[in-house]
């Protein structure tokens, strides 16, 4: 699952954006308000993490804009902010979810990837495709019941693909997803998860869209 | 003075009372006076009109007429009666007469006091009293004004009479007549300064009025487009006044929230370090260090999170007072709190009448419900019990805390209020702030505050219930 930061404060936002790596979300870090917008027209996010103290523009303003643009992406606010209305007035701009400063990692974690399901339509504490799931906390996948070992990035890539059933992705966005856009990789290097996966639980969880890419399949 | 309406109404319509009404009487009594001495002259006039004209009469006759006349007139033969006239209702003058004919009268008689001519009342003769010029007489029923003349050629006396009712009747109505103007002038003058009074107070009332209907923290200057001369220097100085306190709260306002974002940020920042610290380490020591300093930055920011609260409390830097949707803030503090139950493994119940709403400061409600429960959760120990519970009765909104915590006894409740007091042989950390915010809260948002015993109490854990009372 792929996270925007946005934070200027750098001791913040190195320390987030560590906590997101470690637990096996590729992030992109912003230290500005301004190039927000423009980023997630670039590429796809599943989630963003704006803090409002920023030094260029109120987080809530790039808040608002994004959401009159149409940006559905799920965003949970970070505010240091203690005066209950400013936090409340943030969720009726248009945020998801929100944490007081300080927080704890394992919640921030928690309420991200709670956000990305349900922002996917999977209500319960786990993703699942047929007999297969995925407990995105544990990082373990199973396979009716029994546990099956996927390597970190296969990890990844079946979570992004679950998190977004219906959509076909290219080759290099997957890259991007997986690796950021400084991911240094070799070219084939997601045909051989593909081909991982495919061992794994069957030819269908990832189905090939010719000339186009993959898209997540079915398990019977 | 009370009131400067009262006080110039009073004023001014006393001193109207007393001007007008003091021309008033004058001209009464002056009308009456000279009234009075046109009817004398009208007496006088009369009688010297009517010897006259017998003199003249008498004279032109000769002497055996003259005897004769004589004789007829003391007969009483030239005695005149008033004849008997109707008059319609409300009608004093008909074309044959007028009500008043018979408090007109005169009288005749000869130098040894025979009547001769005479105009008499029905009631009433006049007596022969032979002493010249203005006198009274008095009959049965009434005074008479009299004049009297005697007139040494003819030898005769004639006297002129004016009942003294009719004359006063008169006199006293024609003066009325002149006062009645003055007094309707005085009371529309009085109505007027009434009105005038009122009307020039309005601006100064509408604008007494803006202030007194001020929430206290509402800060917008004062409309003066209404004020008048007189007081806009008042209602400007009251608006510089406005702007000033409302700059200062201001920059309070702004100066905390400032603080709690200049420490709450690098407090997070050391916490996430610290916790990927806990998280990446290999050895149990590093770990270890790593949870004391989020430990350590967890104190910190709650003893933070008081003194701000306290410097805003301090500054009365509060929003204004608005309904307040206590399920909505109560989820607000079951989110915030939630994950600390957790973590000690203590359950934490909530429950809120439906559709509580509380006219109050939201803030300051919320800081104050969750002081309490973050009390409660930091002294009730591991697989303990907190309660929050909002209800309404007879007598207003109750709020209560109750833990399963050590409780605290009876003689050290009142102590527990102070600032910095901590009691003795407590292993919980904390500050020994948060029991006094919450009193200082409870004062500004007028509720009572009291130290209860827990429902959930045990003889092990005697628990705590704390009260907070909106009286409505």
């Amino acid at each position: 699952m792929r996270v925007l930061l946005v934070e200027d404060d750098p001791l913040l936002g190195e320390g987030v954006n560590h906590t997101l790596r470690r637990e096996g979300m590729s992030t992109e870090w912003l230290k500005e308000g301004a190039n927000v917008a423009a980023t997630l027209k670039h590429s796809p996010f599943d989630v963003l993490v704006l803090d409002l103290g920023l030094p260029d523009l109120d987080g809530l303003q790039v808040l608002s804009h994004l959401r009159r643009q149409g940006q559905t992406l799920p965003v949970l606010i970070l505010t240091a902010r203690d005066d209950i209305s400013d936090r409340v007035r943030g969720l009726d701009d248009g945020a998801d979810d929100y944490l007081v400063k300080p927080f704890d990692i394992a919640e921030l974690v928690a309420r991200l990837r709670a956000l990305v399901r349900r922002h996917a339509g999977q209500a319960s504490g786990c993703l699942q495709l047929g007999p297969l799931r995925i407990d995105q906390a544990g990082r373990t996948v199973t396979l009716s019941g029994s546990e099956v070992a996927l390597g970190r990035r296969e990890f990844d890539l079946l979570e992004f693909l679950l998190l977004h059933p219906s959509r076909v992705f290219s080759r290099d966005q997957l890259v991007e997803q997986l690796y950021g856009w400084d991911g240094d990789v070799e070219s084939n290097v997601i045909e051989v998860h593909v081909h991982h996966l495919r061992r794994k639980f069957g030819t269908g969880v990832v189905k090939t869209v010719r000339g186009v890419g993959y898209r997540l399949g079915e398990l019977t | 003075m009370k009131s400067i309406r009262s006080f110039l109404r009073r004023n001014l319509i006393g001193g109207v009372v007393i001007v007008l009404g003091t021309a008033a009487a004058w001209s009464y009594f002056d009308s009456r006076e000279q009234i009075d001495e046109l009817f004398d002259a009208e007496l006088a006039q009369n009688a010297r009109m009517l010897g006259r004209l017998y003199q003249s009469r008498l004279a032109s006759l000769t002497p055996a007429a003259r005897q004769e006349t004589l004789q007829q007139m003391t007969s009483g033969q030239f005695s005149l009666r008033p004849p008997s006239l109707s008059f319609a209702d409300g009608h004093e003058k008909s074309p044959l007469g007028h009500v008043y004919e018979d408090k007109l009268i005169f009288q005749m008689w000869d130098a040894l006091g025979q009547p001769l001519l005479g105009l008499s009342s029905r009631s009433v003769v006049l007596d022969y009293l032979p002493v010249p010029g203005y006198g009274r007489q008095r009959d049965n029923h009434h005074d008479w004004f009299t004049f009297t003349l005697y007139f040494p050629e003819s030898g005769i006396w004639v006297t002129a009479a004016q009942r003294e009712d009719v004359r006063d009747e008169l006199t006293g109505q024609i003066a009325l007549h002149n006062v009645l103007a003055l007094v309707v002038g005085l009371l529309v003058i009085a109505l007027l300064i009434g009105v005038a009074v009122s009307r020039g107070f309005r601006p100064v009332l509408r604008i007494s009025h803006q202030i007194t209907a001020r929430q206290p923290g509402y800060l917008e200057p004062l409309d003066a487009s209404e004020a008048p001369d007189e007081i806009r220097g008042m209602v400007d100085a009251l608006n510089g006044l406005l702007a000033r306190l409302a700059d200062t709260l201001d920059k309070e306002r702004r100066f905390t929230a400032n603080a709690a974002h200049e420490l709450r940020t690098p407090l997070a920042g050391i916490k996430v370090h610290a916790q990927n610290l806990e998280a990446d380490a290999r050895d149990e020591a590093s770990r270890r260090s790593a949870r004391m300093i989020v430990d350590g930055v967890n104190r910190m920011t709650r003893v933070v999170e008081q003194l701000l609260t306290l410097s805003r409390l301090e500054s009365g830097a509060e929003a204004p007072r608005r309904p307040v949707d206590l399920a909505q803030l109560t989820h607000e503090l079951a989110r915030d709190l939630g994950p600390m139950a957790r973590q000690r493994g203590i359950m934490l119940h909530v429950e809120v009448a439906p559709g509580a709403q509380l006219v109050s400061h939201e803030n300051g409600l919320y800081v104050l419900l969750r002081n309490l429960l973050d009390n409660a959760l930091r002294y009730t120990p591991e697989g303990g019990e907190v309660h929050l519970d909002i209800r309404r009765d007879d007598a207003g909104w109750r709020m209560e805390v109750a833990d399963t915590g050590p409780g605290i006894p009876l003689r050290e409740r009142e102590r527990v209020f102070e600032r910095f007091v901590r009691l003795a042989g407590q292993k919980t950390q904390g500050s020994g702030l948060g029991l006094s915010i919450v009193r200082e809260l409870a004062e500004r948002l007028g509720a009572e505050l009291a130290l209860k015993e827990s429902p959930l109490g045990t003889p092990q854990a005697p628990g705590l219930l704390v009260q907070v009372r909106f009286l409505s």
